[in-house]
C-alpha cells in the first residue's frame, strides 16, 4: 500500500469543489487552509471554502499562557496585535477575491471570528472591510465574538450589517450598536439573533426587533442600554431568552407564538396575558423579584425551571397541580422551607441547593429521574420506579465541623443516623443510585456506628456510584469501598469517581479489581495506566497503588 | 392525500440504471436513503428505469450494499429493545461502516464519493469524506502531494508568495 506508483493519477484534485469543501469540513480549519499551497486548483478551493472560522486559538497562536486564567487579556501583547492584523488581512484578501465586480463567484455560508478585540484604527478598518465583503458574499451566518476588557473598546459596526438581506443567523458579543437617525434596520432573512454583552439604546433595540420580521429566536444576555423589549407581533418568534440585562425593565410579549421563554435578572414581563401563557411549553425563571408570576398560569408547560426565586411554596403547589403535561421540573437555590409536589406527568425532578428546605413530599408515580442536592430533610416519596436517583448530600464541612462540634451544634452520630434513615427510604425506588459528597470522609459511616445501626440498608440497589468533589484528606479507598458495600451489600458494582482516580470498579465479591488511573497533572498527553489486581491482599494493593499515584 | 398504504409501499421496487447500462432493483424502503430518489418518489416519477448517469455499476452495487445494511427492517421491534442493545447495534454498525470504507481502493473511493454526492446519500458521503479527511489530517503539504500524487503547478516564486500570504496557517 505504501508504494505510490508514478503513473497513478491525482484523483483527489479531480473531485468537484463541493465534495472537497465537504471533506474540508472534517478537517481543522488551519489544516484545510494549508492545502492552498498544493496547486493552483487547491488555491482556488480555499477561495470557495464556504465556512471561515477564525477562533480564539488561531488568534492566540500559543501566545496565551495556559496557567493564567481564561480572562487573561491579550490586548497589550505586541505579538498578538501583529498576528491579529495578519489574520484579518488574510481574511480580507480571501473575501475580496470571492467577488468579481458586482458578481459573487464564491458565496460565503458562515463567517465566525472570536478574539480579544483591541482599540486600534487599522484593526477596525480591516474588520469593517471584512464585514462589507462578507455581506457582499451573501453570508448567511455571521458570528463576531469580541472579548473586551473595558466598555470603551466596544465596536460600532458598519451600517451595512443592518441591511444584509442574506443573514439568517447573527451572533454578536462585545459590540456597541448604534443607528444613525432616519436609517432603519432591515434584516429580512434573520431567524436567530444572539447578543451577548452588547450595548444598544432603546431606539436601536426597537429598530432591531422591528427590522427582523422572520425572527424565530431572540437571545439577549448581559446587554445594556435598553430599558424595554417589545416582541409583540413577531409571528414566527418561538424562543425568547433574556438574562442579566441590567437596565431592562419591561418586556412586552403580546400576540406572539412564543413557546420557550427564559428570563433571568431584573427583567420581568410587563404584561402577561393568559393568552400568551397558554402557548408556552418551556419556562425558565431565575432571580425574579417575587410577585409577578403569581397571576400567570401556563397550562401547556412541559418544562419548568426556577432558579433563585423566592416565596413560591404556595404558588408552586397550586401551579403544578394545574399543569397536566409537565415533564421536567427544576428548582434551584430557591428559598423554600417545605415543598410538596404532586404530578402524574412529571418524569424528571431536580431539587438543588434549596438550603432552607426542611420537608419534602413527592407524589409523582411516573417519575424516572430524581436529583437532589442539599441537606438531609424530612422526606416522603411516592414513586413507582426510578431509572436513576442522584443524591448530593451536603454535610457540614470538615473545617466548620470542629467549630460546630465544639459548640455542640453538630453531632456526627446524629448526622449519620439521619443519613442512614434517609437512604433507607430510597431503597425501593431505583436500581441505580448516585451519591455525591464533597468529602470522601462524609460517605464513610464509622464502623462503631455500623454496629448500632440496622444493616443492610440499600438491599435492592444494583449499581452504586459515588462522586467526590474534593480530594479526600485521609486517603483510603478501601474504607470508602468498605462503607459503600456495607450500605448496599447486594450491589453488582460500585464506582468511585473524582479528580485523579478516574474510576474504579469494585465487584461485590471482589475477586478482581480494575483500576484506571489518569494523571491530569501532565498536560497534553494523557497519562493513563490500567491495573488489574487479584489476590487476598487486594485492598492493600489498591492502597499502595493509589498512594503512589496521589502523592 | 393519495399516499399508498405502507405495506404496498414497502414492496414496490425501483429500477436503477447505471451509467454503463446495468439495471439494479431496489426496494423503495431502501431507496429512500437517497435524497434524490426520495424526491422522485414523492413526485411520483419513478415509473420505468431511472437513469443514474454519474454512477457506474460497480459503484452502484457498493452503494446499494450500504443502503441495504442501513435500512431498518423492523422499526417497531427496535423501539422496544434495551438501551444497551441499541448501543451495541450502533457499535456493530460503526465497525461495519469502517470495514466497508477501508476495503475500498482509491478508485472505488473516488467513485463512491461522486456517486453518493450525486444520489444525495448523506451518511455514506459523510463516511467517505471522513475517510479522505483522515488521510489528509496531520500531514504537511509535501506529504499530501506525495500521497495523492498531486503535481504542483506553481513556480517557486508563486509558492513562496502564497506561503507568505497564508503564513498564519503554517505556524
Amino acid at each position: 500500500m505504501k508504494k505510490i506508483k508514478v503513473e497513478e493519477i491525482d484523483w483527489i484534485s479531480r473531485l468537484p469543489d463541493s465534495i472537497l469543501n465537504y471533506i474540508f469540513s472534517f478537517l481543522p480549519f488551519k489544516e484545510a487552509v494549508q492545502t492552498c499551497v498544493l496547486s493552483k486548483r487547491w488555491e482556488e478551493l480555499w477561495l470557495s471554502h464556504p465556512v471561515l472560522e477564525f477562533d480564539r486559538s488561531l488568534f492566540d497562536g500559543g501566545l496565551r499562557d495556559p496557567l493564567r486564567s481564561n480572562n487573561y487579556n491579550m490586548e497589550t501583547n505586541k505579538e498578538y496585535r501583529w498576528r491579529a492584523k495578519e489574520l484579518f488581512s488574510a481574511l480580507v484578501r480571501n473575501l475580496r477575491k470571492r467577488r468579481k465586480g458586482k458578481e459573487t463567484l464564491f458565496p460565503l455560508k458562515k463567517l465566525a471570528l472570536e478574539m480579544d478585540f483591541f482599540n486600534d484604527f487599522q484593526l477596525k478598518s480591516l474588520l469593517d472591510r471584512c464585514i462589507s465583503y462578507a455581506v457582499g458574499c451573501n453570508v448567511k451566518e455571521l458570528k463576531l465574538i469580541f472579548n473586551c476588557s473595558s466598555t470603551y473598546l466596544w465596536y460600532n459596526p458598519r451600517q451595512v450589517i443592518f441591511s444584509a438581506n442574506s443573514i439568517e443567523v447573527l451572533e454578536l458579543k462585545g459590540w456597541k450598536l448604534e443607528l444613525p437617525r432616519r436609517s432603519k434596520v432591515m434584516l429580512s432573512s434573520l431567524r436567530k439573533l444572539i447578543l451577548i454583552g452588547v450595548y444598544a439604546g432603546d431606539y436601536m433595540m426597537k429598530n432591531l426587533v422591528d427590522g427582523c420580521p422572520l425572527i424565530e429566536t431572540l437571545s439577549f444576555s448581559a446587554c445594556s442600554g435598553f430599558k424595554s423589549v417589545d416582541v409583540s407581533g413577531l409571528s414566527k418568534l418561538n424562543e425568547v431568552k433574556l438574562t442579566d440585562n441590567h437596565q431592562l425593565e419591561k418586556l412586552v410579549i403580546e400576540e406572539s407564538n412564543v413557546h420557550i421563554l427564559s428570563i433571568g435578572g431584573p427583567a420581568r414581563p410587563h404584561d402577561i396575558s393568559s393568552g400568551f401563557c397558554r402557548d408556552l411549553i418551556s419556562l425558565s425563571l431565575s432571580d425574579i423579584p417575587n410577585g409577578w408570576i403569581s397571576s400567570a398560569i401556563c397550562e401547556n408547560l412541559t418544562s419548568l425551571s426556577l432558579s433563585n426565586v423566592s416565596k413560591i411554596n404556595k404558588w408552586l403547589y397550586y401551579q403544578i397541580s394545574k399543569l397536566p403535561f409537565l415533564e421536567y421540573l427544576s428548582i434551584d437555590k430557591c428559598s423554600i422551607s417545605s415543598l410538596e409536589i404532586s404530578s402524574q406527568s412529571l418524569k424528571t425532578l431536580m431539587i438543588l441547593g434549596c438550603s432552607a428546605l426542611v420537608g419534602l413530599r413527592i407524589n409523582t408515580p411516573n417519575l424516572h429521574i430524581f436529583e437532589y442536592r442539599g441537606g438531609i430533610v424530612f422526606f416522603s416519596i411516592d414513586v413507582l420506579a426510578l431509572s436513576k436517583f442522584s443524591l448530593h448530600l451536603c454535610c457540614p464541612r470538615v473545617e466548620s465541623r470542629w467549630y460546630l462540634h465544639e459548640y455542640g451544634f453538630f453531632e456526627p452520630t446524629q448526622w449519620y443516623i439521619k443519613y442512614v434513615e434517609f437512604l433507607a427510604k430510597l431503597n425501593d425506588f431505583s436500581d441505580v443510585l448516585q451519591l455525591q459528597f464533597e468529602m470522601g470522609e462524609d460517605a464513610i459511616v464509622p464502623p462503631v456506628m455500623r454496629k448500632v445501626l440496622s444493616s443492610p440498608i440499600l438491599t435492592d440497589v444494583k449499581h452504586l456510584n459515588l462522586r467526590l468533589d474534593t480530594f479526600p484528606m485521609c486517603w483510603s479507598i478501601t474504607k470508602l469501598a468498605d462503607s459503600l458495600l456495607w450500605l448496599a451489600p447486594h450491589t453488582r458494582n460500585v464506582s468511585i469517581r473524582y479528580g485523579v482516580l478516574d474510576e474504579s470498579t469494585f465487584k461485590h465479591c471482589i475477586e478482581e479489581v480494575k483500576l484506571d488511573i489518569t494523571d491530569e497533572y501532565y498536560q497534553g498527553e494523557t497519562n493513563s495506566k490500567s491495573y488489574i489486581l487479584k489476590g487476598v491482599d487486594i485492598m492493600m494493593q489498591i492502597d499502595a497503588l493509589c498512594g503512589d499515584a496521589v502523592f | 392525500m393519495s399516499t399508498p398504504s405502507s405495506s404496498v409501499f414497502s414492496y414496490r421496487v425501483l429500477k436503477l440504471k447505471s451509467s454503463d447500462g446495468e439495471i439494479f432493483e431496489v426496494k423503495q424502503t431502501v431507496a429512500v436513503q437517497s435524497g434524490v430518489l426520495k424526491q422522485m418518489m414523492e413526485d411520483g416519477c419513478t415509473e420505468g428505469e431511472i437513469p443514474l448517469n454519474n454512477v457506474d455499476s460497480p459503484t452502484l452495487a457498493k452503494i446499494i450494499e450500504w443502503c441495504n445494511k442501513h435500512h431498518d427492517d423492523d422499526v417497531e421491534g427496535r423501539v422496544l429493545s434495551q438501551e444497551k442493545e441499541k448501543e451495541k447495534e450502533k457499535a456493530d454498525m460503526k465497525r461495519w461502516e469502517s470495514e466497508f470504507i477501508d476495503a475500498l481502493n482509491r478508485d472505488e473511493l473516488y467513485f463512491l464519493l461522486i456517486g453518493s454526492n450525486y444520489m444525495n446519500i448523506k451518511e455514506l458521503l459523510d463516511c467517505a469524506a471522513q475517510k479522505v479527511a483522515g488521510m489528509v489530517k496531520g500531514k504537511t503539504p509535501e506529504a499530501i502531494r506525495e500521497m495523492f500524487n498531486i503535481q504542483s503547478d506553481f513556480t517557486e516564486e508563486e509558492e513562496k508568495a502564497i506561503r507568505k500570504e497564508n503564513q498564519w496557517a503554517f505556524n
